[in-house]
């Protein structure tokens, strides 16, 4: 008897009991037949898994660590989130969502997107020039990168109470991409303004711009170097840096 | 034995989490949904705070039904970015720019051939790609093991023929 469909894969994958491995591999010794379908099988599985490969991204970079600190899941849906509060940051009006502030407006969209929507009509303050915005859970070490530098355009950071990072684009239009540990900001053409809440309660956070890295928080120490405006706001050109 | 639930997970993590990445991406298409599900599955086990009997069967099992829950969701994020003009600017994020033509047209013929296999079998074949044992295939996808080898087979030989066809075609 030849082997059989579950028997070659079987023994392709070393799924065989003890036994058959045995009565089966005498016979394959001394059948052409079969030998032949076991490499024919073995290359073209070879191959087909090469195809699938072509399908592949990079995984995500996640620190194992940040899995086990966290049990809620908040941290999770930030990535997914980022996409939707961008799409109704600029879907605006249509969605009746219209320039309500962070993070809010995430839970909302978040709510919203999950099938249960908000049904709550408080309305807290507009800002209207508010083009689109993200509020992402902060971990212990964070970065928040600025794809490009712009021609113009600068991000006034502030500490915040909240456990959110809290990002409000001002006056041009970005896009967000968040992960665990970073937020980056997809500014290439884009002259806006930028408004940062930083949570008091991350140890470490780094901006970055383009190919500039600028640490922002270390501890207690918050934006050292950075002249502030009239609200005492820490201000980071975002156009390159003079010198 | 005096290992902690937290070495343990550490482990499993360090042994599973790109390789259940990898399955969920290439089953969705889609990965930033892979990424959130592998991470929501994680979650999961470290919020259980003890290790299930078959780890891997688990992770798998767990992450489909993630997967199950988020396409429903995933639906109307489609929806949504349809009436918003500059949606545009999201479409492409699943492809790299650096990624030439003669790629994404490869691409493109193994997604359509992997689309085109029954579900369970493109399942199979995906776990088995990462290196899952029959056990964990039958136990994740609730098989009889016994049925694994033969609809295996089944799978490559209906992917290859999708393939092959579409190679044909063009
Ligand atoms: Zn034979």
């Amino acid at each position: 008897m030849h082997l059989n469909d579950d028997q070659m894969q079987r023994f392709l994958h070393g799924e065989l009991d003890a036994r058959s491995q045995e009565v089966l591999s005498t016979h394959v010794a001394g059948c052409e037949r079969c030998a032949r379908q076991l490499a024919e099988a073995e290359r073209e599985e070879k191959e087909i898994f090469e195809l699938l490969g072509t399908l592949d991204h990079a995984p995500p970079r996640v620190e194992v660590e940040s899995i086990a600190r966290d049990r809620s899941a908040l941290a999770v849906w930030g990535r997914r989130a980022a996409v939707f509060v961008a799409a109704a940051a600029l879907a605006g009006a249509a969605y009746a969502i219209p320039g309500s502030p962070l993070p809010t407006l995430v839970d909302r969209v978040a709510q919203w997107i999950a099938g249960e929507p908000s049904t709550t009509s408080e309305e807290t303050e507009v800002a209207p020039r508010v083009t689109s915005g993200i509020a992402v859970p902060g971990q212990a070490r964070f970065a928040i990168v600025f794809a490009a530098e712009q021609k113009s355009g600068v991000a006034a950071l502030s500490p915040g109470d909240g456990p959110n990072v809290v990002v409000r684009a001002f006056g041009g239009t970005v896009t967000f991409t968040t992960d665990i540990d970073r937020l980056t900001i997809d500014n290439r053409e884009s002259s806006a303004d930028y408004e940062i809440e930083i949570p008091r309660d991350i140890s470490f956070c780094e901006v970055s711009i383009g190919a500039r890295r600028i640490v922002v928080k270390d501890g207690e120490s918050f934006a050292t170097g950075l002249v502030t405006d009239e609200r005492g706001r820490f201000l980071l050109p975002l156009t390159a840096a003079k010198n | 034995m005096s290992r902690s639930f937290h070495d343990a997970f550490v482990e499993l993590f360090d042994g599973h989490f790109e390789r259940l990445f990898r399955y969920l991406d290439r089953l969705s298409g889609d990965p930033d949904l892979a990424a959130d599900i592998a991470q929501e599955t994680f979650m999961k086990l470290h919020q259980r705070g003890s290790l299930p009997d078959a780890p891997g069967a688990w992770l798998v099992s767990v992450a489909m039904n993630l997967f199950r829950n988020a396409y429903a969701t995933r639906e109307r994020r489609t929806r949504l970015l349809k009436v918003v003009p500059e949606a545009a600017m999201f479409a492409d994020r699943a492809v790299p720019p650096d990624r030439g033509e003669e790629s994404r047209v490869l691409e493109a013929r193994v997604r359509r051939a992997l689309d085109g296999i029954p579900e369970r079998e493109r399942q199979m074949l995906l776990l088995r790609a990462e290196g899952y044992s029959y056990r964990e295939i039958a136990e994740a996808l609730g098989l009889q093991e016994s049925s694994v080898g033969t609809l295996l087979a089944r799978a490559k030989r209906a992917f290859k023929e999708l393939y092959e066809d579409r190679a044909d075609a063009s």
